[in-house]
């Protein structure tokens, strides 16, 4: 029998879930909100020197990398069963999703590892 | 349903419209949680994009910050905004229903989830705030 590869996308969708739910409004007030708009926080917090700088200490680049590969695979896995809602059922429908999830993961963690350590 | 569940013996199945979910509110409440997580991914491709910026160097990153400064995406950002946490309040809304049964209230789980959230959310600002002065 073919060994299901379910429980991997499972547990991403799971901790996606939880790490959006936990972080995802901070993040959006942060980044597109308080920042770029010198609301309650300063605008030179997200400076180019200090982006730099997070994303070139070793924590910062993994908060980072688990960012955006948890809340790619958590979306696209909830998305992919939203389809059935819809009748809509194909065989293209795990490699796209998925396959879209790994593609922004994978130009995330070649940024990262370009931008060193 | 995967390979793995897939009953032997053919058996009926019910043919499933796309449009069932508009025939009851329940349905609709149940269609919007689930869209929630259009607004995650967008939102990992706004982080995606800042960390591809960063890396290509610093006019890009400023670029890519410039568009950060538009009503447009003011707007954009604040309806972002409510729609996770719409998603952070369903998220503990239906995390009763998949834990194993444990002596707390459903209600006592989202309220403590989303206040756990807020608290979180105020810390990480506040510590922000106060490294960057």
């Amino acid at each position: 029998m073919k060994r299901a590869n379910d429980p991997i996308f499972w547990s991403m969708f799971g901790a996606g879930g939880m790490l959006s739910a936990l972080l995802g409004p901070v993040l959006i007030f942060i980044t597109g909100i308080a920042v770029p708009f010198g609301f309650i926080l300063p605008k030179s917090t997200l400076s180019y020197a200090h982006a730099l700088a997070f994303a070139q200490n070793p924590i910062g680049k993994l908060f980072l990398f688990v960012v955006i590969l948890l809340f790619l695979f958590h979306s696209m896995h909830r998305l992919l069963h939203s389809l059935h809602d819809f009748a809509i059922h194909s065989p293209k429908e795990k490699p796209i999703f998925y396959g879209l999830a790994g593609y922004g993961t994978l130009l995330g963690l070649i940024s990262l590892l370009s931008i060193g350590f | 349903m995967s390979g793995r569940f897939k009953p032997a013996v053919k058996t009926y199945t019910r043919p499933v419209t796309g449009t069932w979910w508009k025939e009851n509110p329940f349905f609709l409440v149940y269609m919007a949680r689930e869209a929630t997580a259009l607004f995650v991914f967008i939102y990992a491709l706004v982080l995606l994009s800042g960390v591809i910026s960063l890396a290509l160097g610093q006019s890009t990153y400023e670029a890519w910050q410039a568009l950060l400064t538009t009503k447009t995406s003011l707007v954009f950002h604040l309806v972002l905004l409510g729609l996770l946490a719409y998603h952070t309040y369903t998220w503990f809304k239906v995390m009763p229903k998949t834990t194993p049964q444990i002596d707390v209230a459903p209600q006592t789980i989202v309220k403590t989830g989303v206040l756990f959230t807020a608290g979180l959310s105020v810390v990480i600002v506040a510590v922000l705030f106060g490294v960057t002065r």
